[in-house]
């Protein structure tokens, strides 16, 4: 992966790892915040509740303690001077019973109210009952004996005022539990007659259910409440199977069902309140004295909130910190982005002319505006490129002066080379008489001096005049038809010795066939000319290769060192002791570099074999 | 110059023009060796040709059988100096002009043409072939 792309996947990948991050501790932290916000609550809740509650049983406790110190009351239990003497006992109960409507009437809570007597075995002597809503005095003869009734018991021996609370169970008339259910709370008060001796009490049943469903309404989908007595059984709970079931000889108990709660059923020493998180939800506890002087011992709130309560609120912060963070993440990780791509700009563009460069582009701009390590790189860069198209055009140049150069002096030099040989020979034809046998020697050597500076001037002039303009013009070239020329042209050297000829199958090439014929005429007179005096094998060889041939000319009776090899190409290059302008095998060369071929010496022991291409020839 | 200076013959002259006094020696001296009974006029440079048509049209100077011309000489060229002749008025067709040259480059021969040049001889490197080309040309005038 280039660098460019490993940034500009990083600085996104970065932001969102980084937010990522971020948003798993702090969502940690949020729930951890929470939790304990929700058990503060939920304990703050408990403890609300709680004294709604002691409140509701003071309530209770007031009225109780008042129809106990209603003159009528004393009066009929003699436990005081009669208010007016003129009333009878019936009188006195009718008094009472109307006071009892009036209460029963104000306070629908409460089911029942009773005077009842000590003598008689327990006989009610006033009551007032409320039954299908309505309030209704008891006549007397439908009054009941409740001497055997443990609440009766219990409390009749207590001396004069005590508060006795009964057990909140289930109510049963005639010794059967009523159905429905309608579980009771029974507050009583003792009264003494004028001897002390116990004389009677006076009861309020509170219909606890109607009472804890006032509470605690029990379609509050937030929380749930529950109600237990001293021994943790349920007397109130959302589901209404699991209330009262030690009525019914079962057993459904608060800390059995969150263990955490045990120590607040635990003794004297208990602690009022308490937490315990259960599967799915959390509860807080919290104990509620009943305050009698005789009684079941306290009740214990249980308020629970339920675990989707509370992940609801959590989803819905969740929510909305997605709806305003979602937007922000995205425009970070765009940022990064572009930020990135912004970074790595100026790197593709060092790249992009790097590479411009390798293909031989045209040269790119660079940021070397920049002030940062990118512009001090760009900055060298470009100096490179400065200094590599400097010296590239300066080789260009020096190339062009020497080809200039060469054709120059080929045409410079032809000039006072033809006059010297023309005034040699105006020497000759002039004076040659009159010169001795030595002078004539001196100037037949001028003249051949002067031929050769001819010769070698034509050859540059070859020379410089293969290497320019376009490539050549290739047309299908007949090899046979040109080697058949060139050696008629060395017709007189081939017969001045014994010369085999032979030449392979030559084919017919894509070439320029000037050029070609001026390869071969050089070829030829190259191999004339180095071998040694006497009988010489001449040979036109050709081979396939690829979509080209392999030419050739070989010839017997000279050799060449393998150190020379290579040299024999170069311009005026020549063997010791050889003649000629050492232009042959230069001009030859530039004409197979010209084809877009090339061109090689191999030399056996008692032979030289010049091979070459002329590029890509196919059959034509 | 002198030579062009001199005599007024009657018979018209040969008029060689090139910087080379090498060159206006050797074709003296071949052109001597020939079978030509022409006078020899010659002329150092392009300029000292334009100022000798002033001379023709004055008749201080007769006018050349033929012009051997040199294209490379300092100054004006060969080819201007034929172009600014032919363009002279009572010179569009006469004298014949011969270029007479180092240069075998086939683009020369054709511009030599092109300007009105009758011939394109390079010099040549033996004085035998010389001699034939003077031979040659006396034939050609003569015949004309």
């Amino acid at each position: 992966m280039k660098i460019a792309q490993k940034v500009t996947l990083l600085a996104p990948g970065l932001v969102v790892a980084t937010a990522a991050l971020v948003g798993l501790v702090m969502a940690w932290g949020y729930d951890r915040l929470v939790a304990a916000q929700q058990r503060a609550h939920l304990q703050r809740l408990a403890a609300i509740e709680a004294r709604r509650l002691e409140s509701a049983l003071d309530e209770l406790r007031h009225d109780v303690t008042l129809l106990q110190a209603m003159p009528a009351t004393r009066a009929l239990m003699r436990s005081a001077d009669p208010v007016d003497g003129r009333l009878s006992d019936a009188q006195l109960r009718r008094v009472l019973a109307d006071v009892f409507v009036a209460m029963a009437s104000a306070k629908p809570l409460y089911s029942q109210l009773r005077l009842i007597g000590a003598a008689d075995g327990g006989r009610e002597l006033v009551r007032v009952d409320r039954r299908d809503g309505a309030v209704r005095v008891v006549a007397e003869d439908a009054l009941q004996r409740k001497g055997h009734r443990p609440y009766f018991t219990e409390s009749i021996g207590l001396p004069e005022g005590a508060l006795y609370v009964s057990r909140i169970d289930l109510n049963r008339e005639h010794g059967a539990i009523e159905v429905p259910h309608r579980p009771m709370l029974r507050v009583l008060r003792t009264l003494r007659d004028a001897a002390g001796r116990p004389a009677g009490v006076v009861a309020i049943n509170l219909d606890f259910a109607a009472f804890a469903r006032g509470l605690y309404p029990p379609d509050d989908d937030r929380y749930s409440y529950h109600l237990a007595d001293a021994d943790g059984e349920f007397l109130l709970h959302p589901d209404p199977g699991r209330s009262f079931a030690f009525d019914r000889g079962a057993s459904d108990r608060a800390h059995a069902t969150w263990p955490a709660l045990a120590p607040l059923f635990a003794g004297d020493d208990a602690p009022a309140e308490g937490v315990a998180g259960a599967p799915g939800m959390m509860v807080a506890a919290r104990r509620v004295a009943l305050r009698a002087d005789v009684g079941p011992g306290p009740l214990y709130l249980v308020v629970g909130a339920s675990s989707e309560a509370i992940e609801a609120g959590e989803a819905d912060i969740v929510a909305r910190v997605l709806v305003v963070t979602g937007p922000l993440l995205l425009l970070s990780v765009l940022a990064g982005v572009l930020l990135s791509k912004v970074i790595v700009r100026p790197l593709r563009r060092l790249t992009a002319a790097a590479d411009e460069i390798a293909g031989e582009g045209p040269t790119p701009t660079l940021p070397v505006g920049r002030r940062d390590e990118i512009g001090v790189l760009a900055r060298a860069f470009q100096h490179m490129v400065a200094v590599l198209a400097d010296k590239e055009a300066g080789l260009q140049r020096a190339n062009v002066d020497l080809r200039d150069f060469a054709r120059v002096a080929a045409h410079d030099l032809r000039e006072p080379a033809r006059r010297m040989a023309t005034l040699a020979d105006l020497l000759r034809v002039e004076e040659g008489e009159r010169l001795s046998a030595e002078g004539r020697a001196l100037l037949d050597r001028l003249d051949g001096v002067a031929d050769d500076m001819l010769r070698r001037v034509s050859g540059l002039r070859t020379l410089s005049g293969i290497g320019e303009g376009p490539p050549p013009a290739r047309a299908p070239v007949v090899l046979d038809d040109v080697v058949d020329g060139v050696l008629a042209e060395h017709a007189a050297p081939l017969a001045a010795r014994p010369v085999e000829v032979r030449r392979d199958a030559l084919p017919t090439v894509s070439a320029h066939r000037e050029l070609v014929a001026l390869l071969y005429r050089h070829l030829v007179a190259n191999a004339l000319q180095h071998a040694a005096p006497g009988p010489m094998t001449l040979r036109f060889t050709a081979a396939r290769d690829g979509d080209g041939w392999v030419l050739g000319v070989h010839n017997t009776g000279s050799t060449l060192p393998a150190d020379r090899l290579d040299r024999v190409f170069a311009p005026f290059a020549r063997l010791d002791g050889a003649s000629g302008a050492g232009l042959g095998l230069s001009i030859c060369r530039r004409v197979a570099e010209r084809h877009g071929g090339w061109i090689r010496a191999e030399a056996g022991p008692d032979g030289v074999h010049i091979v070459f291409s002329l590029g890509a020839t196919a059959d034509v | 110059m002198s030579d062009a200076m001199g005599r007024a013959d009657a018979m018209p002259p040969i008029l060689m023009v090139d910087d080379s006094e090498d060159d206006l020696l050797i074709a003296r001296r071949c052109h001597r060796r020939s079978s030509s009974s022409m006078p020899w006029q010659s002329l150092p440079s392009g300029h000292a040709l334009l100022a000798h048509l002033d001379r023709i049209e004055a008749g201080a100077a007769p006018m050349p059988a033929v012009v051997l011309l040199d294209i490379n000489m300092p100054g004006i060229s060969g080819f201007e100096a034929l172009e600014r002749l032919r363009a002279r008025p009572g010179f569009g067709e006469l004298p014949p002009v011969i270029v007479l040259t180092n240069s075998d480059s086939p683009a020369d021969v054709q511009r030599a043409r092109a300007l009105g040049a009758a011939g394109f001889q390079v010099k040549p490197t033996r004085v035998a072939e010389y001699v034939a080309f003077f031979d040659d040309l006396a034939a050609r005038l003569d015949a004309a």
